[in-house]
């Protein structure tokens, strides 16, 4: 009789120790992975100013119409297509030459980008030497879509050292359990970064899309309580990401209104309805990168065109070949990406850019503002 | 050719020098009893032809993936038993049905999927030492024959990769040790160890390893538990690392 005891003991071990057998979990804070470019370019110990750029890379994707878009039915791309187009990503961060950057959207160990680490090539290519990486969306095997193994997430660059670097778990969107299992794990990457004998602390968020339960919410205000933290101790900060929020004053804020959705599409990345309430806490503590003044004047003047938008879904613009004049042309519709700091002297006034000549290598552009260090 | 293919069909079930049946005998070089069936949840469902002969299928999957086993004990040779397994696969039609959309969609919807059947052959020889030891050393190969526009990814996935690899690779090798016996009368363990040789630049082998306790509750019902340990090259570089997986199994036998 014993023996079937111990069988039966040995049986419910084993499955237990096969949970999370896709590998989809993190703990609640966990060390962040750490890359180093494979040859170093020096970098000065005492810049006069630090460029900081944020920008969502859409995994080297640029505009392949992958399912997800909607209108299109890509799922996985070719590792040729996947270099091409993240060595056009490098080619513009040598162009702008930002000192720090964050990253959003990218994958390192992903079958739809043909398993490219992305954040290793970019080290490679340009002249930041030092990754952190935290994973956002990590599975072995997602059996939908055809997506397979997922590695893709948030990274910081840096031409200095980055002496500290922690994933720190956000909350997860309210869905059922086997969703919620292979879903994105939205998280906020923490690093402390060494510029000769001074620190700063960066820290990069991608917020939660498509969001309809007050999570994105909760996390944006999780990210500003680690924000009120390093403040309160005399730290200083850059802090940015994708919000995947609008600004505070912004005009367009029902998602029925933002022209992005052309007719027939499926309901499945229905645009939310946009809260203005989303950022206004960051707005009124922090340097935001771009001044509400500066903001609105475009918005009140042209509802769909600003410089200062950040996202686009770019469709049937009238200089395409394809262009098809009965389809409304749809092209950078709002602002979601951003960057703030707590340093009393905020950003250099005019050094902040949006970078929307990006359109053709994701579906975020860049955003860069200057630091006086 | 059609007398060369009746000539093997008439050796595979009617030649035999002599006969090793047993009742729970998956993987063993033993086959069922005439006129037994067994099947389990993730066992095939088998039925003994006769003394010499078994066939299986997996039966649920036959809608969406026709398959079909014949085992075969060939000789008993001093104390070493020799058998052979062979197995027709058509995963076409189950591949069409898993590039979709949404969830399940194991791979992408605009997937080509050619024509593909896939012969896979096994050999195994056997020596008892005791009651308490059986080893049973094996050797195999699967071919695919694959027809048609071919355009779809690897399934890269612990144990599914291996053994679907050669949708595009078209052969793969096996070789592999059981070493089984019984703890009691009731009771009986499995501790495997199998190698999988693909033909990738990346991915050129994987292995496996299983051990399983079994116990025979009584000619109806047998329950099996324990774990799969498979470390494997895949096309990512970071995958290459060893997953555990847990094993259970209720099977039932009739006859």
């Amino acid at each position: 009789m014993k023996i079937r005891y111990i069988i039966l003991l040995f049986v419910i071990t084993m499955i237990i120790g096969g949970c999370d057998i896709f590998n989809t979990k993190f703990d609640d804070t966990e060390e962040a992975r750490m890359y180093e470019a494979k040859s170093f370019i020096p970098a000065p110990d005492d810049p006069p100013s630090l460029k900081i750029m944020t920008w969502n890379i859409k995994f080297g994707g640029a505009r392949i119409d992958f399912f997800f878009d909607g209108w299109g039915d890509e799922v996985l791309m070719d590792e040729s297509v996947v270099i091409e187009n993240t060595q056009n990503i490098a080619d513009y961060i040598n162009e702008v030459e930002p000192d720090i950057i964050l990253l959003q959207e990218l994958d390192i160990d992903s079958k739809r980008s043909a398993y490219v680490d992305q954040l290793q090539y970019l080290l490679d290519v340009t002249d930041l030497n030092y990754g952190a990486y935290a994973s956002q969306w990590k599975a072995d095997f997602v059996p939908s879509d055809g997506l397979g193994r997922m590695n893709s997430g948030n990274a910081i660059m840096s031409k200095w050292e980055i002496t500290d670097a922690v994933r720190i778990a956000l909350p997860l969107i309210d869905q059922d359990g086997l969703t919620q299992y292979f879903y994105l794990r939205r998280n906020i990457l923490k690093t402390k970064i060494q510029i000769g004998t001074s620190e700063i602390q960066v820290l990069n968020i991608h917020a939660a899309a498509y969001s309809k339960d007050g999570t994105k919410k909760e996390q944006i205000d999780i990210y500003k309580s680690e924000l009120d933290e390093l403040d309160s101790e005399g730290l200083i900060f850059v802090a940015g990401g994708d919000f995947n929020a609008i600004p505070p004053n912004a005009v367009n804020i029902v998602g029925d209104e933002f022209p992005d959705r052309p007719e027939g599409l499926s309901d499945d990345f229905e645009v939310e309805d946009y809260e203005l309430t989303d950022m206004i806490d960051l707005y009124a503590d922090y340097h935001p990168d771009l001044s509400p003044v500066d903001y609105i004047q475009y918005e009140e003047t042209d509802d769909y065109f600003s410089p200062y938008y950040t996202h686009s879904i770019y469709i049937n613009l009238p200089y395409e070949d394809d262009y098809d004049p009965e389809i409304a042309d749809i092209d950078w519709n709002r602002k979601l990406d951003y960057l703030f700091t707590n340093d009393p002297a905020g950003w250099i006034t005019g050094s902040n850019e949006t970078h929307q000549d990006t359109r053709q290598l994701s579906d975020h552009c860049p955003v860069t503002v200057e630091l006086e260090w | 050719m059609k007398k060369i293919i009746l000539l093997v069909i008439v050796s595979f079930v009617f030649v035999s020098l002599s006969a090793e049946t047993a009742i729970w005998s998956k993987g063993t070089t033993d086959v069922l009893p005439q006129g037994r069936w067994e099947v389990g949840i993730f066992q095939p469902l088998s039925y003994g032809l006769n003394e010499s002969t078994e066939l299986s299928t997996f039966a649920l999957s036959d809608l969406v993936m026709p398959n079909i086993t014949i085992k075969k004990f060939w000789k008993n040779m001093e104390g070493w038993k020799f058998t052979s397994k062979h197995s027709l696969i058509y995963p076409s039609l189950f591949l069409n049905i898993i590039a979709k959309e949404g969830a399940f969609g194991i791979l992408p919807d605009n997937s080509v999927i050619p024509q593909i059947l896939v012969s896979n052959n096994q050999f195994m020889l056997s020596y008892k030492y005791n009651d308490y030891l059986n080893i049973i050393p094996k050797i195999g190969f699967s071919a695919a024959l694959v027809s048609g526009d071919s355009d779809f990814p690897t399934i890269d996935m612990l144990i599914v990769y291996n053994r679907t690899s050669i949708y595009h690779e078209n052969v793969m090798f096996n070789i592999g040790l059981d070493v089984r016996g019984n703890i009691t009368p009731a009771i009986s363990y499995l501790v495997d160890l199998d190698k999988f040789i693909m033909d990738k630049e990346y991915c050129e082998f994987s292995y496996e390893h299983k051990m399983l306790l079994i116990w025979k509750i009584n000619r109806k019902f047998a329950l099996s538990g324990g774990y799969k340990i498979c470390y494997s090259d895949y096309p990512s570089k970071y995958q290459r690392s060893t997953d555990i997986i847990p094993l259970l199994d209720f099977q039932v036998g009739f006859k």
